[in-house]
């Protein structure tokens, strides 16, 4: 399911939460809707957290997790780091890295398998992104921009990523990723899609400008639709191209 | 980290690093199992391990180094590698006591790494050793090298790690053959008993020979090219317990080093039946000759040789001869303890007709008592091993030293122009040297009186080891002496005529071979290059194999001479029209060769005095073979 948010007047609402499969993190604001919206798609199944990350509300941006663990940079502080603790499930691992790059959203993309990482990372950090995450790590850019988790969106279904990626690029972080991907745009046109949309493996918050194009694209390549004609067409294809053919 | 330490130290001189530039120092002979296997520093129990640590490594050393490069580990780590290798040395002189001066100050933290990289990202459990400095400096970038293994292989599109290893996949998509010892069994009663031990007798070969129709039982099937005596069974079939291995009944062997025996023995009894009654095909000869073996070990060649012997005298005795179980095999080869596995696998082989000698056999006097009844050669001389799939040419990635040969510079004197050839870089000089012993086994095989055949085969993909090498013996004054007449190439219709693949008719007929070969005496009329028809159907005599046609890749090449050559229609290279009319030859050899000097004023007399003496015994043996040919027709 995919559905559609604001945040403070903001479409960017990558930059204010960080969603995975076993948690997801939303920033303090003024008003109480942007939360809402997630408590109500998310409340039964994974615990929604209000936190700020170093003070401020960016937490989308600051912070990189899957399912296994979650990093935090160097300025979160201990206060944070407690109330985090205390809130994530018992299996969720929390790190924080002493990274010069500290906005650890924008340089680290990642699913519950694989990492796509900025080129210029540190070893260390690379190697606590292995361990903590449980991902294979791979230092890429993509269509040219060294921010990796800004111009991309993957779960382990699929990926949508910056527009400009070439065919080749994007076959390449394909066989890395093992999921499909496509290029793509949220909130009418904008190419940071790490900022317009979280998704995980079951359902997709995208800005409010999203059109409902855009929405679709996200829908099919993160196969969000449940039980639609088209699953039948495309998992049943085969099978009727021989039955017909 | 002791093992890697040794192991690193065995890479390193099988493995020479162009940036290191101290790839001079190596020692060239040495083999990976004679460095581990045979080395009394490594005690017994790791010496399997470090053998296949070292092998793997070597057969990935592509990926590897790729991975260690984009990954930069070795310059972030080079420190730690480097100091503790230095430590590691300083404590083994100490404990020495200085009995051993010489330090190892090469630097094998490269060769470390390598190893300790194979072990991270393709051993199952990662790098076996406590750990330490090294090993945690190289753990520090697994991550790193596990991903960039990963790009690796998505940018070159291989799924299956067996994929990253040179010549591995290949080898284990040959098919594995096996000879069946006709001494000790047959064909038919051993495909019987095969049959009824889980194998399954295809009646021909399957379409694809590397994947044969899987089933319950093991396929397997007769050599469509060699259907006496050889099966193919499906890749990867174990036999190293199997019965009729054990007690020899089959021998494995690869289907190209099968070929020399069944030509020489193809060759010379068609000769012989040409001799006895020129459209006869069904008279087989009256006995079966003595025969040589130049380079005999491990000894399958030889032991296939004595079967086809053993198996032909067990057909005659039916009747009588007085030469019954007299034809014996003499073996030749240089080192004694390949010798000794000669002896060990032909005795199990049940071989009682094979004299092993250890010795060179150019130091063989051919007018030996011993050998004067000897017919067939087979020379398998040392070779560049190109063609074999399981092995990798290190050499190849040598840093090309410019260094000129000595032979070079005796060429530069006589003709100005040899100057401007290209600098033979290790890898031509190499294969020049090999040339040069290749031809000078097959003129030494020239000389034993009774010789008429002659196979000459090597398992090099090269033509300089090939195709030149037999051009050149034929083109010497060698071949064209001897009271039987000179040397001509067995025809393709009696050298396997259904193998499909044969030799490169340019290489044989251009000049290519004067280069491989820079001290030939005397041009000649003769070097000139032949026509196209002509050089077909010489290349055409010759057979070749590549790793495509699922097997080694090899070359074999059957020379003949006597009376009854010509009737069979040996090539002779010399005649112009053909082989029916090889008695009319009018072109000379020394004659052509003196012109040549005459022309060249600088060269010095001793040539000439070379040449004309050559000269005189061509015209005696002219007149000899004008003599046996007149008595003939």
């Amino acid at each position: 399911m995919a559905v559609r948010a604001q945040f403070e007047n903001s479409n960017e609402i990558g930059v204010f939460s960080r969603l995975t499969n076993s948690y997801c993190l939303v920033a303090i604001g003024g008003s109480e809707n942007f939360y809402s919206v997630f408590e109500s798609e998310l409340n039964d199944i994974i615990p929604v957290i209000h936190t700020s990350i170093g003070g401020t509300r960016i937490v989308g941006r600051l912070t990189a997790g899957n399912k296994n663990g979650l990093l935090v940079p160097n300025t979160t502080t201990d206060q944070e780091l407690q109330h985090l603790r205390n809130s994530l499930p018992d299996k969720v691992q929390i790190q924080r890295v002493e990274e010069r790059l500290s906005a650890l959203g924008n340089v680290i993309a990642c699913n519950d398998y694989v990492a796509l990482v900025h080129p210029d990372i540190d070893r260390e950090t690379e190697e606590i992104i292995a361990d903590v995450l449980g991902v294979e790590v791979f230092r890429q850019t993509i269509a040219d921009n060294v921010l990796v988790g800004s111009f991309c969106a993957i779960s382990n279904q699929g990926g949508i990523v910056h527009p400009r990626t070439t065919i080749q690029d994007q076959d390449e972080l394909s066989s890395l990723l093992q999921v499909p991907l496509v290029a793509g745009t949220v909130n009418r046109g904008s190419d940071v899609i790490g900022a317009g949309l979280v998704v995980n493996d079951w359902c997709a918050f995208a800005g409010l400008d999203t059109t409902s194009t855009e929405l679709s694209v996200v829908e099919s390549i993160f196969k969000l639709q449940e039980a639609q004609p088209t699953a039948i067409v495309n998992e049943m294809r085969d099978a009727l191209v021989d039955t017909y053919s | 980290m002791n093992t890697y330490y040794k192991a690193a130290e065995i890479l390193s001189s099988l493995l020479p690093l162009s940036k290191d530039g101290d790839s001079k120092s190596r020692p060239k002979s040495h083999s990976l199992k004679q460095l581990v296997l045979g080395n009394p520093d490594i005690e017994s129990g790791s010496k399997s391990r470090i053998y296949a640590l070292v092998h793997h490594t070597l057969a990935r050393r592509a990926v590897l180094r790729h991975v260690i490069e984009t990954a930069g580990v070795h310059e972030t780590e080079r420190k730690v590698l480097q100091g503790n290798k230095v430590k590691a040395a300083k404590k083994k002189s100490a404990a020495q006591d200085g009995s051993n001066p010489t330090i190892q100050t090469q630097d094998t933290s490269y060769h470390l790494l390598l190893l300790l990289v194979n072990d991270i990202l393709f051993s199952k459990g990662g790098i076996q050793a406590s750990s330490g400095p090294v090993k945690d400096a190289v753990m520090r970038h697994g991550t790193r090298l596990k991903a960039e293994l990963v790009k690796y292989k998505v940018s070159r599109g291989i799924t299956n790690d067996q994929d990253l290893e040179e010549g591995g996949s290949a080898a284990s998509r040959m098919p594995r053959y096996a000879r069946v010892n006709t001494i000790k069994t047959s064909s038919e009663a051993l495909i019987t008993e095969l049959t009824n031990d889980s194998f399954d007798l295809l009646p021909s070969p399957p379409q694809d020979l590397a994947k044969p129709p899987a089933g319950r039982s093991i396929p397997f099937w007769r050599d469509t090219h060699l259907s006496h005596d050889l099966l193919v069974f499906s890749p990867g079939t174990d036999f190293h317990k199997h019965k009729a291995y054990l007690d020899g009944r089959i021998i494995l062997q690869d289907k190209a080093s099968c070929f020399p025996a069944r030509v020489a023995w193809d060759v010379w009894c068609a000769m012989k039946r040409a001799e006895l009654e020129p459209n006869a095909d069904e008279i087989s000869p009256s006995y079966a000759p003595d025969a040589i073996d130049a380079c005999a070990a491990p000894g399958n060649k030889t032991s296939h040789l004595s079967a086809l012997f053993t198996e032909h005298e067990q057909i005659l005795r039916i009747g009588s001869s007085k030469r019954l179980g007299k034809a014996k095999v003499h073996a030749f080869d240089l080192d004694a303890k390949r010798l000794a596995t000669l002896e060990r696998l032909c005795h199990k082989a049940g071989c009682t007709n094979i004299v092993a000698t250890n010795g060179s056999f150019l130091k063989v006097d051919p007018l030996d008592e011993r050998y004067k009844d000897v017919e067939i050669l087979i020379l398998d001389p040392s070779c560049s091993g190109s063609g074999i799939v399981d092995r990798w040419d290190l050499d190849e990635e040598e840093e090309v030293e410019t260094e000129s040969k000595g032979s070079d510079t005796e060429m530069d004197e006589t003709n100005g122009l040899e100057k401007t050839k290209t600098v033979p870089n290790a890898k031509t000089s190499r294969l020049r040297a090999l040339a040069e012993f290749q031809s000078s086994v097959i003129k030494h095989a020239f000389q034993f009186p009774k010789a008429n055949t002659i196979v000459y085969s090597t398992c090099s993909i090269h033509a300089q080891e090939n195709e030149h090498v037999v051009r050149e013996v034929l083109c010497s004054a060698e071949a064209q002496m001897g009271e039987m007449g000179s040397w001509m190439l067995a025809p393709r219709s009696v050298v396997l005529p259904t193998w499909p693949r044969r030799g490169i008719d340019e290489e044989f007929g251009s000049l290519g071979f004067e280069e491989t070969f820079s001290n030939i005496r005397g041009k000649s009329e003769l070097s000139a290059e032949l026509d196209a028809s002509k050089a077909h159907e010489c290349a055409d005599a010759l057979i070749r194999a590549l790793p495509e046609d699922h097997m080694n890749g090899f070359f074999v090449s059957c020379l003949v001479r006597g009376p009854a050559a010509a009737k069979f229609g040996a090539i002779d290279l010399f005649s112009r029209s053909g082989a029916s009319h090889s008695h009319k030859r009018t072109i000379d050899l020394g004659h052509a060769g003196e012109t040549e000097s005459t022309a060249n004023d600088a060269t010095a007399t001793k040539k000439r005095k070379k040449l004309s003496k050559a000269r005189r015994q061509k015209a005696k043996t002219r007149a000899a073979e004008q003599d046996l040919l007149s008595t003939t027709s």
